[in-house]
């Protein structure tokens, strides 16, 4: 509803007020008129004071990218009008967003032709959802008219996935970078000790070792093991979502909760050891891929395409997963979907050191018998599933923070030292 | 109008400020009905229910025709049960009347969550002591006049009709030009 319109106030104050005074004439009863005074007088000023112009709206939230758990605020103004008492405006209510005051609903009078309102929003889950969708209203002076409910503009609020805590000590399998902080397996300048060996034209003097140079009577010097950075690809299973999610607050994680945080907080990691780090969503959203490239602004690309992530929409089937060389492959997944078991196993196949997180929460349960066994099946099922990951030489492990990775990815070191026979 | 449901839902959303407001029209209504009664009008089961239902209606719904009809619903019951007169009880109904009006005036100006400004509060404390000094006057003008004349003239009745009846026209002009302007500005 647009433009003034009287309120149901100024009605009552002006009807009651006509028929109750014209009944005390009548009847000759001015008591009657006692009882609608008040209204009356109320009625008369309000229709005196009704407003000429027409109050322009505008809103906007102040951020447009949230972490989980951080909060903004939605700032909504009306100006150039006259004659006004308070506006109002309210937020209607949005999943994984509280608002302050809890019910979004903000009245705040006028200070000359202007009234700001805030509205306090809090994020508590990632993804992106739409923010200041409501509507709002303008009240005349004295109660008399009203202009709107009008629409508030509304925009699209990212929220970023916090990452969870996760630290590895362990070095990654095959390091193919140019600089970085893991040994690889040539000889260069880095840090860790590879050998002695004699003296060629074009070593550094700092690097002579004179023990065994006055033991051999020759010169010989140490050498090292090259440190270079390694590529790590995520692959984040949304094609499946189990378990209930309760925000940044909660406890509960639903199985893409847990997946998407353990991505976040495994590029984070990698990005700050200054390793590559790439991304590939199963089953999800239009931005599915992230090519492995290194830096704080590549993280945030990261977690931008993670917070874009929606559950169980069907995206195109890969044909095949881009790796990069040498790169390791985190599938982060309940393998519950035949779409991530089979992207695992194809990856697997062609030599490509894969570790599958399992991100299934533990305290999935189902009301009625049915389904609980029905769940019950499903889990044997993937038990036999994971079994045969693990039998083609990919370790499953549930993630659990800091050292998740640490005892797979010392295996896929050793194991890589080893020769193997691979399809490609 | 919104269904019960619905407003049972809003009562849910009732901000502790608006909860006062709608108990504030519960005890202007029985304030009224006590005046009323003290004011040798008794009490009339028909009249009490009525009023009573509707109260329970302006509470529910207070953006909507239900006070309307619950002022009209308690004048008609003074004007029938009360034999008249002008004491000071008359003046407790006035003033109850007025806060049933507010009340609902002030719970309808938002949502139902809707948490009114302190600054908006004290603004309409103010009005409403205008507004009752302004029904004290009118009780106390009326306790004059009555005292002078006691049985009222046709010529003052005749002038009051008109005053009234001009009154209630110029009120529905205002009220139509500004429906025709907002047409035009459309």
């Amino acid at each position: 509803m647009t433009g003034w319109q009287p309120t149901h106030a100024l009605l009552r104050a002006a009807l009651g007020a006509v028929t109750v005074a014209l009944a005390a004439v009548l009847f000759g009863r001015p008591d009657l008129l006692v009882l609608v005074a008040g209204p009356a007088l109320h009625a008369a000023v309000a229709v005196v004071r009704r407003p000429a112009s027409t109050p322009r709206w505008r809103s906007a939230p102040r951020h447009t990218s949230l972490r989980e758990g951080q909060a903004s605020v939605v700032h909504a103004s009306v100006e150039d009008v006259e004659g006004v008492d308070h506006a109002v405006a309210a937020l209607a209510p949005q999943a994984w967003t509280q608002t302050s005051p809890v019910s979004g609903v903000v009245a705040v009078p006028f200070s000359g032709t202007r009234a700001e309102i805030d509205v306090v929003v809090r994020s508590t889950r990632w993804g992106r959802r739409p923010v200041g969708q409501g509507r709002a209203a303008v009240w005349s002076s004295w109660g008399g008219y009203r202009h709107g409910p009008v629409p508030l503009a509304s925009s699209t609020l990212t929220t970023l996935p916090v990452p969870g805590p996760f630290d590895a000590t362990a070095p990654v399998p095959h390091p193919l970078g140019v600089v970085g902080v893991h040994p690889a397996r040539r000889t260069g300048s880095g840090s860790e000790f590879a050998g002695i060996r004699p003296f060629a034209v074009g070593d550094r003097l700092r690097r002579v070792h004179w023990p065994v140079s006055l033991r051999t009577g020759a010169l010989h010097v140490t050498t090292t093991v090259a440190d270079e950075d390694a590529a790590v690809l995520l692959v984040v299973d949304a094609s499946v979502d189990l378990g209930v999610s309760g925000g940044v607050d909660d406890d509960a994680a639903s199985s893409l909760d847990v997946g998407v945080r353990a991505a976040a907080a495994v590029a984070e990691h990698f990005l700050r050891e200054g390793d590559r780090v790439g991304l590939r969503v199963l089953g999800s959203t239009r931005h599915q891929a992230v090519p492995a490239r290194a830096g704080r602004a590549h993280l945030r690309r990261l977690l931008e395409t993670l917070a874009r992530v929606a559950p169980g929409k069907g995206g195109p089937v890969p044909h095949r997963v881009v790796v990069p060389a040498g790169a390791v492959v985190v599938v982060l997944s309940p393998m519950l979907s035949e779409l991530a078991v089979s992207t695992t196993s194809a990856l697997a196949r062609r030599g490509v050191d894969v570790v599958v997180v399992d991100t299934l929460p533990g305290d999935v349960a189902f009301a009625d018998d049915t389904r609980r066994l029905a769940w019950r099946l499903r889990r044997l099922e993937r038990e036999a599933t994971l079994s045969r990951l693990e039998h083609i030489g990919v370790p499953v492990v549930a993630w659990r923070g800091p050292g998740t990775l640490d005892q797979v990815l010392r295996r896929l070191t050793r194991r890589a030292g080893a020769p193997r026979v691979v399809r490609r | 109008m919104r269904g019960l449901a619905g407003a049972l839902d809003d009562l849910a959303r009732l901000s502790g400020q608006q909860w006062a407001l709608r108990l504030a029209v519960v005890a202007a209504t029985a304030a009224f009905l006590v005046a009323a009664a003290l004011a040798g009008g008794g009490v009339p089961v028909l009249g009490v229910g009525a009023a009573v239902l509707l109260c329970a209606g302006s509470v529910l719904f207070p953006d909507s025709a239900a006070p309307l009809g619950l002022v009209l619903v308690l004048a008609l019951q003074w004007l029938v049960t009360v034999p008249g007169g002008l004491g000071a009880w008359t003046l407790v109904a006035g003033l109850a009347v007025l806060a049933v009006h507010l009340s609902c005036a002030l719970a309808a100006s938002g949502p139902p969550g809707t948490g009114l400004d302190r600054r908006l509060l004290s603004r309409w404390a103010a009005r409403a002591g205008v507004l009752a000094l302004a029904t004290a006057a009118t009780w106390g003008a009326a306790r004059a006049l009555t005292g002078r004349e006691p049985t009222p003239s046709v010529w003052l009745t005749g002038l009051a009709l008109v005053v009234v009846a001009g009154a209630a026209l110029a009120l529905v002009a205002r009220l139509v030009a500004a429906r025709a302007g907002e047409a035009g500005q459309r």
